[in-house]
């Protein structure tokens, strides 16, 4: 049963305790099983920098692990995702904004206290140029952290460095595309680590579209069936069955290209979490989303995951 | 002998090459003007000489927005960062060549989203991380991820730089200067000429029915008086046939509850509701979609627009 607008569910969650009571008497209503969406907040952190800022948000994100998975501790939270052998890949997003640094060291510091070893995690995106204007340092074989991109060079869509990625080919939508060899081969694990973008050409970016900085040749897929698109890349074996968890850096607000809440977004369902996504976009906006997402329906349309108000549990959590 | 000459030609073909490649640097260079050196504001340094990205490039640069770019008449951009002194804290100006002044106006038309306005450029919007303006056949971005009352002074400081290295103004595109200005919301008005800028501005129908692209050109304005407001779409095709047949094409998708085939009038209703009215003259069709309905000052809005909307590019 969905009484309200997207945007005045996200308004009314989390911005105002009628919203929750509300929510909760819809519930009552409702048989449907629920999708956990955690929104952690702490409205000190816009004023962070540096240590202080990756202090603030590891502590936010591992209340919202623990909130999403209802674990004893972050250890065991942490433990129902990381795989045995193989590395685990954040895939951050550095395209016109950047994911904070301090947001990927922490989901990956965070990693490392639960006893993964350091050098099996790897901070990825399109390519080192574009870690590198997103302020992060490359470190390519060195000890620690991994940082690095699927490509050296700067990202020409359709890619020269053609040994970064997969032999295999994927068809979408009629195009042959082939993803990165971190995600196709080294990873077991990905974690994405989106922001909330406005984009003109479907509304928004976050999730979902973020997948997109892991194939070789994304132009290919834009044009009239970029909403599709999306769509399919997010259900390309094996994005979809190794991407298990998204945490959305909404940690400042730098305007429409990097919408902020003072907080960060955790969901195991990209779907579900990019329709919160939409609705924070629009409550900044003032107005609903031109042109409107419509791959998150697509996404939901392929069992990608859910965009039913009703079936998204939205938990907020206020960290100090 | 024959070595040689397999040699000599060899030779050839890279001295062409090689030409042929500085000369697609050298042209590219030249499209922008000068960036802020190391000594134009001390507290900062290039930490680059700037990276290009031209044409279909652009995708490099911002995969999600590379196809509204490239609506407009779009030529590079060059982006370049500057790090401060001090601390890792860093500056980007992003400068968008465009093919002319009427193409850089609406780029910044369709990115403008609330901002202060302040007075660079020929016009210009400021958040606290952003600077954007145009000027000339450019748009320009200033951007940083620091909002300390120092870094606004030294984003002001590099956008003023920029502004003044660009010498010419450019004009606004005619069509946008024709805008009737009673009640007009100036801040709103955006040029366009693609279907992806359309559907950033109205949801009542999909950009490929009208049939936009390089060749129609369109603005969007709204307009408000009292509490009672509406948007206004005028989109100009290159000849009246073409109008024509995208108006019947209009017609038959949105179903029309009212439709007055003789003054190539439609009205469309959603639930009930009044949602937009469509008119075609010569070779212009025109949305008027009401925000806040009062339905006297909505019609005769419509008149008074229609009659005093003159812009260059209608056949008569």
């Amino acid at each position: 049963m969905s009484k309200w607008t997207r945007r005045e569910f996200i308004r009314g969650v989390l911005y105002t305790g009628l919203g929750a009571r509300l929510s909760d008497f819809y519930d009552q209503l409702n048989t449907h099983p629920k999708v956990p969406v955690v929104v952690a907040r702490n409205e000190k952190i816009k004023n962070l920098r540096d240590q202080d800022l990756k202090k603030a948000c590891r502590k936010m994100i591992e209340e919202a692990l623990l909130a999403l998975s209802g674990a004893k501790n972050v250890k065991e939270a942490w433990e129902a995702y990381l795989p045995g052998k193989g590395h685990v890949g954040l895939k951050v997003n550095n395209e016109r904004t950047r994911t904070e640094r301090q947001v990927a060291e922490a989901v990956a510091e965070s990693i490392v206290a639960a006893g993964f070893p350091a050098e099996r995690i790897i901070i990825f995106d399109r390519s080192d140029f574009d870690l590198r204007l997103g302020g992060y340092e490359i470190n390519r074989g060195g000890k620690g952290i991994q940082c690095y991109g699927l490509c050296r060079d700067e990202w020409h869509g359709a890619t020269w460095e053609i040994e970064n990625f997969s032999r295999q080919t994927y068809k979408v939508n009629g195009q042959s595309i082939r993803i990165g060899k971190i995600v196709a081969e080294l990873c077991q694990l990905i974690i994405n680590l989106p922001v909330i973008k406005r984009v003109r050409v479907v509304g928004i970016s976050c999730a979902l579209k973020n997948h997109f900085g892991s194939i070789d040749n994304p132009i290919s897929l834009h044009g009239a069936d970029l909403n599709k698109n999306i769509a399919l890349v997010a259900a390309l074996e094996p994005i979809r069955s190794k991407t298990k968890l998204t945490i959305c850096d909404a940690v400042k607000n730098y305007g429409e290209h990097h919408v902020g809440i003072d907080g960060i977004i955790v969901s195991k369902d990209q779907v579900a979490l990019d329709y919160v996504a939409a609705g924070i976009m629009e409550d900044y906006l003032g107005s609903n989303l031109k042109p409107p997402a419509t791959f998150i329906q697509e996404a939901a349309k392929i069992g990608l995951g859910t965009d039913k108000q009703e079936e998204i549990e939205l938990k907020n959590i206020y960290v100090s | 002998m024959c070595h040689k000459r397999l040699g000599l030609i060899i030779a050839i073909c890279l001295i062409l090459f090689m030409h042929c490649q500085s000369n697609k640097n050298i042209v590219s260079q030249d499209l922008f003007p000068k960036f802020p050196d190391g000594g134009d504001v001390p507290e900062f340094f290039p930490i680059n000489d700037g990276y290009l990205f031209s044409g279909r490039e652009i995708f490099a640069y911002i995969d999600g927005d590379g196809e509204v770019v490239l609506e407009y008449k779009f030529r590079a951009v060059k982006a370049r960062e500057y790090r401060f002194r001090d601390s890792n804290q860093s500056i980007n100006i992003d400068v968008y060549a465009m093919d002319g002044p009427e193409e850089a106006f609406g780029l910044f038309s369709l990115y403008r989203s609330g901002g202060e306005a302040v007075n660079l450029g020929n016009e210009a919007v400021m958040d606290p991380y952003q600077i954007m303006f145009w000027k000339g056949k450019y748009l320009v971005k200033v951007s940083t991820y620091d909002n300390s009352s120092e870094m606004q002074a030294s984003l002001e400081k590099m956008a003023r730089l920029m502004a003044d290295n660009i010498t010419d103004n450019g004009k606004r595109p005619r069509m946008v200067e024709a805008l009737p200005n009673d009640f007009l919301d100036k801040s709103s008005i955006t040029y366009f000429h693609g279907p992806l800028a359309f559907q950033n501005r109205c949801s009542l129908l999909k950009g490929d029915v009208l049939r936009l692209g390089s060749e129609t050109e369109a603005v969007y304005a709204c307009y408000k008086k009292d509490d009672a407001s509406l948007e206004v779409i005028a989109i100009s095709y290159p000849s009246e046939r073409v109008a024509r047949e995208v108006w019947q094409a209009a017609v038959s998708v949105l179903n029309p509850s009212i439709l007055d085939t003789e003054n190539w009038r439609m009205q469309v209703s959603q639930g009930g509701v009044l949602s937009g009215i469509i008119i075609k003259r010569k070779n212009m069709i025109y949305f008027f979609l009401p925000l806040v309905l009062k339905e006297q000052f909505f019609l005769n809005f419509i008149d008074h627009f229609i009659k005093t909307f003159a812009p260059a590019n209608y056949i008569n």
